[in-house]
């Protein structure tokens, strides 16, 4: 125990003195000022229709002009002229639609999504039938699958979640590699090998150091942003066991490089893989099976159901899932690092 | 206290043997010096004797006890001093040596006493990063002796330092002797191994050439000679002259009979002089 004290001791103050700990306090105030004054509560995503009526008897404006947009996906304006179509259409997000006795011509800006188009088609289909009296309905309701989930995060705490995965804990991964490769290029190892310290505890230290400044960091940040009103305990679990993973995971790849020049490509290629998830949580339709099987993938839909006061019946398997994983992690960097960092080299 | 039988070591399987088939002893208290030119396998054979390096073949015995059955507790009980610095830059000297103590199950010296002993008392609170070569140098050197080490492995130990400096390691290293410790010193500067060692082996492209007592080294192989420096036509003239050769011994007659004499010496042979004659080679 006195050893393990003394590597923590000696990890704590190259963690201080490398200024690791300043990095992630300076990222602390960048993310917590991000989420809470630079990213908006709501995205403007509101999509303007410009309508122009040619048609010989101006029904459609006249319709139009006396339903207002109530209840309508879209915002929906009549203009007088097309040169005023025109003007709006240059000045704002949106689409225009002109309505000729024999046709329907819709005016984009070029990069609107199917879907959009299509909800626009579906619109006037609608408004076309209303005016031929062939269907009309009396109201709209919006029913949704999971109605737990209905309580929508602000879109600057929606951020957070991908923010922690891919900001907090890739610190964690950065961190330990780079103390590895201090150890190495100062010789250090050479020095620990001829002492009676072991292995579990040398692995231990700079797994506890680094994990540490990604669970204070991401305390931090979710403490500034969403408050204290959340389940903390069920937060802590995550946060704490997916850091320790992602330290084990930096301390098991980068052991095998010599710099952080090397082990560059490593880095990006895990970025990447860590990142894959964030696509399925920022476009729920492109879900991908295989990012199931990615840690940050759980992990960022499960701090955000935390921060979104959900209550998940997954945390505790999860974190199970978790904790299994980093087992695994820290049984292969034990065996790797007795025979890559501590191992006694034999013939080349 | 250490027995070394046949050892062997080669870094890869197309290399020559790095270590090739070499037998010592150092006994309890002894200061055993290891001699040889860079490269010579000094390094290699500290390397395998502290278990950095992996045994091939032949075998490492401390106290009957093979290197391969030590356990942890070996490490409690022997100090290494390495050729190249290899301290924490971003902690102080203290630093060092402090947290290096605490990883030892045995008790320790106090930092300050073993930084004061190799000089280095005013600098123990900045940084090692901004140490010159030569304090790094004996950072290691005081650190490899933080757990009071039955056995002492010293590579190089005052290789690049001031004479100064290098003076006071030397007595450490005595009291080190004095103590009881014994000690592992390879080096290729030979007036060090000459003052400080009991034993000594010359070490060539990984062989032992001979071993002895510096003593016996001189009296085996040594040669009393004479350096004599004299004016002839107006000239300085500088001469090495053996006694044991009948020629030069009548030259030396000759030069003291007709020519006026500035300087004369008489020379012991060094351990470096024996080393190139039994080797052909220099130390460097």
């Amino acid at each position: 125990m006195k050893k393990l004290w003394t590597l923590l001791k000696i990890d704590y103050t190259m963690a201080l003195r490398s200024k690791f700990i300043l990095i992630t306090l300076i990222l602390a105030i960048l993310l917590a000022v991000l989420v809470n004054f630079v990213l908006p509560e709501k995205l403007n995503t509101e999509m303007n229709t410009y309508i122009l009526d040619r048609t010989s008897n101006t029904r459609i404006a006249t319709f139009l002009n006396a339903a207002g947009d109530e209840g309508s996906a879209i915002k929906i304006e009549v203009t007088k002229s097309e040169e005023e179509l025109t003007s709006k259409l240059t000045k704002s997000n949106g689409a225009g639609v002109i309505f000729e006795d024999d046709k329907v011509i819709i005016v984009k800006q070029g990069y609107e999504d199917e879907a959009t188009l299509n909800l626009m088609t579906a619109t006037i289909n609608l408004l076309t039938k209303k005016l031929s009296g062939v269907y009309t309905p009396t109201s709209f309701k919006y029913t949704v699958l999971e109605p737990q989930s209905t309580e929508k995060l602000p879109f600057n705490k929606f951020m957070i979640p991908p923010l922690i995965v891919l900001d907090v804990f890739l610190l964690g991964f950065m961190f330990i590699a780079a103390m590895i490769f201090q150890d190495k290029k100062e010789g250090i190892i050479k020095a620990y090998r001829i002492s009676p310290i072991n292995i579990f505890g040398y692995i231990t230290s700079k797994v506890v150091i680094n994990s540490s400044l990604s669970i204070a960091l991401a305390l931090i940040i979710v403490a500034a942003t969403v408050g204290f009103h959340i389940n903390y305990l069920h937060y802590f679990v995550i946060v704490t066991l997916s850091a320790l993973l992602i330290s084990s995971l930096g301390m098991l790849l980068s052991q095998f490089f010599n710099s952080l020049s090397e082990f560059m490509y490593v880095l990006i290629a895990f970025s990447l893989i860590i990142a894959l998830p964030a696509i399925s949580y920022f476009q729920p339709s492109f879900s991908v099976p295989f990012f199931k099987y990615i840690p940050s993938y759980p992990i960022m839909f499960e701090i955000k159901n935390i921060i979104s006061s959900v209550q998940s019946k997954e945390i505790w398997s999860l974190s199970l899932l978790l904790a299994v994983e980093l087992a695994g992690v820290l049984v292969l960097v034990y065996f790797t690092s007795k025979r890559a960092l501590f191992g006694r080299r034999q013939l080349s | 206290m250490i027995e070394v039988k046949d050892l062997y070591f080669k870094y890869s399987e197309k290399d020559v043997f790095s270590i090739d088939h070499i037998s010592f002893k150092i006994d309890k208290g002894e200061i055993f010096g290891f001699l040889g030119p860079n490269g010579a396998g000094k390094t290699t054979v500290q390397e395998i004797l502290t278990g950095l390096l992996k045994q091939q073949g032949g075998s490492v015995l401390y106290q009957g006890k093979s290197i391969e059955e030590q356990k942890g507790d070996f490490y409690n009980k022997i100090g290494v001093s390495f050729e190249f610095p290899n301290l924490y830059g971003k902690l102080t000297g203290y630093e060092n040596l402090k947290y290096f103590a605490g990883l030892f199950s045995v008790p320790t010296v106090d930092p300050n006493f073993l930084l004061n002993l190799v000089g280095l008392k005013d600098t123990a609170n900045k940084r090692t990063e901004f140490y010159s070569k030569g304090m790094k140098q004996r950072a290691v050197f005081a650190r490899s002796l933080i757990n009071n080490p039955e056995i002492l492995f010293l590579d190089e130990p005052v290789s690049g330092l001031d004479p100064t400096t290098a003076k006071n390691i030397k007595q450490v290293i005595q009291k080190e002797k004095e103590k009881g410790t014994t000690i592992f010193l390879t080096t290729h500067n030979m007036f060090v191994a000459e003052e400080l060692c009991d034993k000594v082996a010359f070490i060539n492209d990984g062989k032992i050439i001979t071993e002895d007592t510096p003593k016996n080294l001189k009296l085996q192989y040594g040669n009393k000679s004479v350096e004599v420096e004299y004016k002839m036509n107006g000239h300085t003239q500088k001469e090495l002259l053996f006694l044991e050769k009948k020629d030069d011994k009548s030259k030396l007659q000759n030069i003291i009979a007709n020519h006026p004499i500035i300087t004369m010496h008489s020379k012991e042979a060094t351990l470096e002089e024996i080393f190139i004659k039994v080797t052909g080679r220099g130390l460097i």
